[in-house]
Parts: structure tokens; C-alpha cells; sequence
């Protein structure tokens, strides 16, 4: 791929004659393959390190759900803690799928086509884990359908059980639908498979043979997706922005909260997805695919919205504290020059002004250095969403009476940091697994790009 | 001296008297519990008069009046018991009486629940009574008020109309695009030809 086909559209044709289109396609096949027929030692050891921290966060939970909330740190001043501070980071990547493979699809810009398949995966084990989390914050997983039953319309937190139980819908359609050649492919290839992965291709490929019809509905369902994901991120993070919004709290009474989330959360996801196109592209060699130009381009888009992100940041941090008034000012304070101030300004300076600096210069947007910007982004972006949600807890406008004085302080116990850590792990666990199993590149949007049509490469059959 | 040790062993009928003798001992000291702690009754009158309402609980132990023994007096709420007053210790008929507020909420038919224990005493041990009275006071919605009106503040059953009809509307339009994508997946299996053949 040249830098000339970044924004060309979809329906320049490849100067390839039709024997080495066969010829690429079926390279890109094996390379793409190749994953899922081997798994290294380094793999397998990276599978058991994240399966047992996940085990460990499981016994954790167990114990608290045998001894109560009153394992976890939460009490009546941090009655959110560490748990919706994560939910609100896994919300946050989540809206990346919507980035990537909708409006960057829907806008032309056909470098997007390699990446999208990483960006809906992160989509999908984000949100998952978001729902997850929130559970866990419930303390009584039993109680969940009651927030059916007994839910009010007019509480922002059924408006977050509906947009995120719809999102995560509409995200897992939206990575199997244009997933369906693949698998396919994977029930036509990999024959050598255990008989209960045959099959589970076989099923999920729903008896794909690439006829005309089928890529027709597969194209058009996809495009409705592609426009119906964008609201539907938009409002999944606006809500959860809104759960904070509408809660009278030094900090979290503003209007511009809908808008600094959602730029938070295409900063926090574009920074994810970089990571693991570094992690795929060295581990699967994706070189041919994943190319510099995408990261080049990724590095671009990363400077952009840490931009965006930093001026809301300063509607968010700095016209408050102009006014400095009453609880506000002490909760300024604490960020500014208080307990909370080394998170605060490394999360700043880290997270958002070096990146947003330092990804100007063409050289830092190369894969090495670039990851490790994305990295600072992403931990900066975990300890964000933890500012957001602690401090002002322990700020309210009104002292919480007749409670013991370290209620007012918050440390998360290890209950609470190793249920965290494992649904971190957890999310990682599904990436993985899931790129064992199924291509981590999307074929035919790939090779579309390459203006090579797969649907009329079927037809020739 | 003779230093050879035996191993000792009861033969069975020892065993068996030996049980005897432990489930005699038990019998006798369960007995003797019972003959400690005696039983008590309490039974409740209720009164009522233009301007007060009184319960009296009387207690007896087999047929006696027991007298001054501190009864407590409560009404049931869902989670716990709403203390009536201080304990009150019964007279020579075994009587004691408390005055209950007129202006206790009750259920849909006005009932409340009085509760009357007697707590952890050391002859009668805890005994407890209930009855049930109707003199709660009616607890109905009034349309009129603000909490009754359909307000983002209200109950579920009583959100505005608007919220109801714009979020079913959006909720109607995102899941019917949602099913419709879900049924184009079924349409791909039916045009397949690979499962016609």
C-alpha cells in the first residue's frame, strides 16, 4: 500500500493482473493464517500469566461476595472507587471500534481497512468487561434483573443498563458480520482442527460460500452498522458522562461533560488500538499489512484528539479554578496541590501536553516510539477516569454525618485492585484468544483497499 | 517393680452404663433448665378512646398474673421494630399498658402490627406477642401534590410522558435496525448454496 490510496476510495482498480491477484490473495491468506495454525511458547506463557491473574480477581470475588462490600474500601463518602473509575476506562476504549471501523470508514480514509478488525475486538472485550464491572460495583449480582423490573426511565443509571447492553449488541454484531468470509475461510483451511472448532466454524459461518447475494447483505448490513454504531458510542459514553453529570458534586456539575468524555474516549482507544497493532504486527508479522503508514497516520489522529482532549481539560480544570469557590477550591486544591496532585499532574503531562507535543515531529510517529507514547496515553488515561470519579467523591458539598473519619480517605483494598487487574486481564484474555482463533486483519477489506475484489474473485468460481 | 503396661479398654457393658449414666445427666440438668426458665404468655387488649389509643398486655405464667416484669412495646415497620415508649413493668394483675401515637401510618387497610416482648429476662427468658390493629393512618396518594405527579422525580409508574414516549421511540428504532441486521445474518445462511446442496 502507497500513501496514495489513504484517501482514494474503495473503487480504484489494482494494476495487478488477475494471476498475482490470486497470487497476493493467497499470501495474505497464509500470513494471516499462520496465527491461528501455531501458537508459540511466548504465547502460551503470556495466555497462563493473564489466565491466573484473572483466576486470582475470580477469588476475590468470591470473597466478596461471601463477606459483602465491606471487603472493598468503598464506604459512604468513596462509594465509587476503583470499580466505576475501570468502568468508565473500559466504556472509554470500547467507543474505539466506532472510530476505526465507522468514521473512518464512512469518511473515506482507507488506511482505516487493516485495523478494523483490532479496533472491534478491543470494542467488544471493553464493553463485556464494562458490564462486568458493574456488577461487581453492585455487590448483590443477584439484584441485576431488578434494574429491568423495577428500573425508572427517568434515572441516568437505566439509561446506562439500556445504551450499554445495546452497544455491546451492535459491537458484537458489528465484528461478526464482516467476520463471516474469514470464518469461512478458517472452515474451508483449517481442516487439521479439533472436531469441536470445525464446528464452530461451520456454525458461526452461517453456510458462507461468497455468492453475489451474500456479499451483497453482508456489505449493506455492515454499512447499517457502520452508521448506527456511531450514535450508539456517542450515547454509551455521553450516559455514562451523565451518571456524573446529573449527581450535584464539586467537579462533576457541568455541561461539557458529555463532549470531555466522549474526546477522552477516542484519545484512550486510539492509543489501545496502536498498542496492539505494535503487539500483532511484531507477534503475527503483519508487516506487510500493518505498515509504518498506519502508524504514521494513527500518530496523526492521536495528536488531534489529545488536542481536543486537552482543551476540554482546560474547560474541565482551569475556568473552576478562576472562580476557586467553596468545595470547588478544595477539590482544586487536592488535584492541584493536594494528596491527589502527583496523579494529577502526571496524568496531564504524560498522558495528554508530551504526547500531544511530541507526535508532531513525524519520527516519534514511527511504531517503537509511537507505542510507547500510546502507552503513557492509556496508563494516563486508567488514572484519569480514576480522578474523575474519587476525589470529588470525598469532596461533597455536605459532610456525611456520623461516620468514622477514615471513611473520608480512600484506598482501594486488594480485593478491590486484584478484581480490577483481572478484568483487565480479562479483556486481554478475550483479544487474545480471539485472534487464536479467528484473523486478526479483515481479508477482504483489506485487499478491497488493495483494489482487489474479493466478491468478484468468488464469482469467477 | 513392675513396669508392663496394659493397654485399657472398657469392656461393651461398660460402655453401655457409662451411657446410661450420660444420658441420665442430660435428661436430669434438661429438666432442670425447663423447671428454671418457666413459660409466660402474653396477651393483648387493645383500647381506644376519642384521643388515645392504649394497649395493654397482660402476663401470666400457668394461669398466674406475673407482676413487676418490664414488657417492651413496639410496632412493625418492613426492616425492624419501632420502639412505642420506654419499657414499662407490669402491676400486680400481671397488667401493663402503653399509649401508642395516633398518627402511625398503617397498611392498605390501615392495620399495623403490635409487637409486645418481654427481653431476655432471667425466669421467663424472651417471649414475644402480636396483634394486629387497625389504627394506622390512611397513607394515599394525593394527585394533586408534586410527588404524586409525573415528574423526573417520581416513582417509575409515574415518569413523564414525554421521557416514556422519546425513549421508547429511540429504544423502538435502534433494536427494530438492530433485529433487522440480525435477521440479514439469517438471510445469508438462506442463500447459501453450500447448505442447499
Amino acid at each position: 500500500m502507497n500513501d496514495t490510496n489513504i484517501h482514494a476510495g474503495a473503487e480504484h482498480q489494482s494494476s495487478l493482473s488477475a494471476l498475482e491477484q490470486q497470487e497476493y490473495r493467497q499470501e495474505m491468506r497464509n500470513v494471516v493464517l499462520h496465527p491461528l495454525r501455531h501458537t508459540g511458547t511466548l504465547a502460551r506463557v503470556w495466555i497462563a500469566i493473564l489466565a491466573i491473574i484473572f483466576l486470582f480477581g475470580c477469588y476475590a470475588y468470591y470473597i466478596q461476595l461471601r463477606d459483602g462490600l465491606k471487603v472493598t474500601a468503598l464506604r459512604d463518602y468513596a462509594s465509587w472507587g476503583l470499580y466505576i473509575s475501570n468502568f468508565v476506562f473500559f466504556v472509554a476504549i470500547s467507543l474505539v471500534g466506532a472510530l476505526i471501523s465507522s468514521i473512518l470508514r464512512l469518511t473515506n480514509f482507507e488506511w482505516h481497512r487493516p485495523l478494523t478488525r483490532i479496533a472491534e475486538i478491543i470494542a467488544v472485550a471493553g464493553i463485556v468487561f464494562a458490564g462486568l464491572i458493574i456488577v461487581v460495583d453492585m455487590g448483590r449480582p443477584e439484584r441485576v434483573l431488578f434494574l429491568f423490573t423495577h428500573g425508572r426511565i427517568q434515572s441516568p443509571i437505566m439509561w446506562d443498563v439500556i445504551v450499554v447492553s445495546t452497544y455491546l449488541v451492535t459491537s458484537v454484531l458489528f465484528l461478526y458480520i464482516p467476520l463471516l468470509p474469514a470464518i469461512a475461510l478458517c472452515r474451508d483451511v483449517l481442516t487439521e482442527k479439533p472436531k469441536w472448532q470445525r464446528w464452530m466454524y461451520k456454525f458461526l459461518a452461517m453456510g458462507w460460500d461468497g455468492n453475489e447475494k451474500q456479499w451483497q447483505i453482508m456489505k449493506k448490513s455492515t454499512a447499517i452498522l457502520s452508521v448506527l454504531v456511531i450514535p450508539l458510542a456517542i450515547s454509551i459514553h455521553t450516559v455514562t458522562a451523565w451518571l456524573f453529570a446529573t449527581t450535584l458534586r464539586p467537579g462533576w456539575d457541568s455541561t461539557n461533560f458529555g463532549p470531555y468524555f466522549v474526546a477522552g474516549a477516542f484519545q484512550a482507544g486510539t492509543a489501545c488500538v496502536i498498542i496492539a497493532m505494535f503487539i500483532f504486527r511484531k507477534a503475527y508479522s503483519f508487516e506487510k499489512y500493518i505498515t509504518e503508514l498506519h502508524f504514521n497516520q494513527m500518530g496523526k489522529l492521536l495528536v488531534l484528539l489529545c488536542v481536543v482532549y486537552a482543551y476540554f481539560n482546560v474547560n474541565e480544570y482551569l475556568i473552576p479554578a478562576y472562580k476557586m469557590r467553596g468545595p470547588e477550591a478544595k477539590l482544586l486544591n487536592d488535584l492541584f496541590t493536594g494528596p491527589m496532585s502527583p496523579i494529577y499532574w502526571s496524568v496531564q503531562i504524560f498522558g495528554m501536553a508530551i504526547p500531544a507535543f511530541v507526535l508532531l515531529f513525524k519520527r516519534a510517529r514511527r511504531p517503537i516510539p509511537l507505542t510507547i507514547i500510546a502507552l503513557f496515553v492509556v496508563v494516563g488515561a486508567w488514572f484519569k477516569r480514576y480522578l474523575i470519579v474519587t476525589p470529588i467523591l470525598l469532596h461533597p458539598y455536605l459532610p456525611i454525618q456520623n461516620v468514622p473519619a477514615n471513611w473520608a480517605t480512600y484506598f482501594p483494598s486488594w480485593v478491590e485492585m486484584a478484581i480490577v487487574a483481572a478484568s483487565l486481564s480479562g479483556v486481554l484474555l478475550i483479544i487474545t484468544i480471539f485472534s487464536k482463533f479467528f484473523p486478526m486483519i479483515s481479508i477482504w477489506e483489506t485487499l478491497e483497499g488493495e483494489g482487489i475484489d474479493l466478491e468478484k474473485m468468488d464469482k469467477k468460481k | 517393680m513392675n513396669h508392663c503396661r496394659k493397654n485399657y479398654s472398657p469392656s461393651i457393658p461398660m460402655k453401655v452404663v457409662a451411657f446410661l449414666i450420660f444420658l441420665v445427666l442430660q435428661l436430669q440438668s434438661a429438666g432442670l433448665r425447663a423447671q428454671e426458665e418457666k413459660q409466660a404468655d402474653i396477651k393483648l387488649t387493645f383500647a381506644q378512646t376519642d384521643s388515645t389509643r392504649t394497649c395493654k398486655a397482660t402476663v401470666t405464667s400457668n394461669n398466674i398474673s406475673v407482676k413487676e416484669i418490664e414488657v417492651h412495646f413496639y410496632v412493625q415497620s418492613m426492616y425492624a421494630l419501632l420502639p412505642i415508649g420506654d419499657a414499662v413493668a407490669t402491676d400486680s394483675a400481671g397488667e401493663a399498658l402503653a399509649e401508642f401515637p395516633m398518627d402511625l401510618p398503617g397498611d392498605k387497610n390501615d392495620n399495623y402490627v403490635a409487637v409486645v416482648k418481654i427481653e431476655e429476662d432471667d425466669t421467663y427468658g424472651t417471649v414475644e406477642s402480636k396483634g394486629n390493629v387497625k389504627w394506622g393512618v390512611s397513607v394515599k396518594e394525593n394527585e394533586n401534590e408534586v410527588w404524586g405527579s409525573r415528574s423526573l422525580s417520581a416513582s417509575r409508574e409515574k415518569a413523564p410522558m414525554y421521557l416514556i414516549v422519546v425513549s421508547n421511540l429511540i429504544i423502538g428504532v435502534i433494536w427494530g435496525t438492530i433485529f433487522y441486521v440480525i435477521f440479514q445474518i439469517f438471510r445469508i445462511k438462506k442463500e447459501s448454496r453450500l447448505l442447499k446442496k
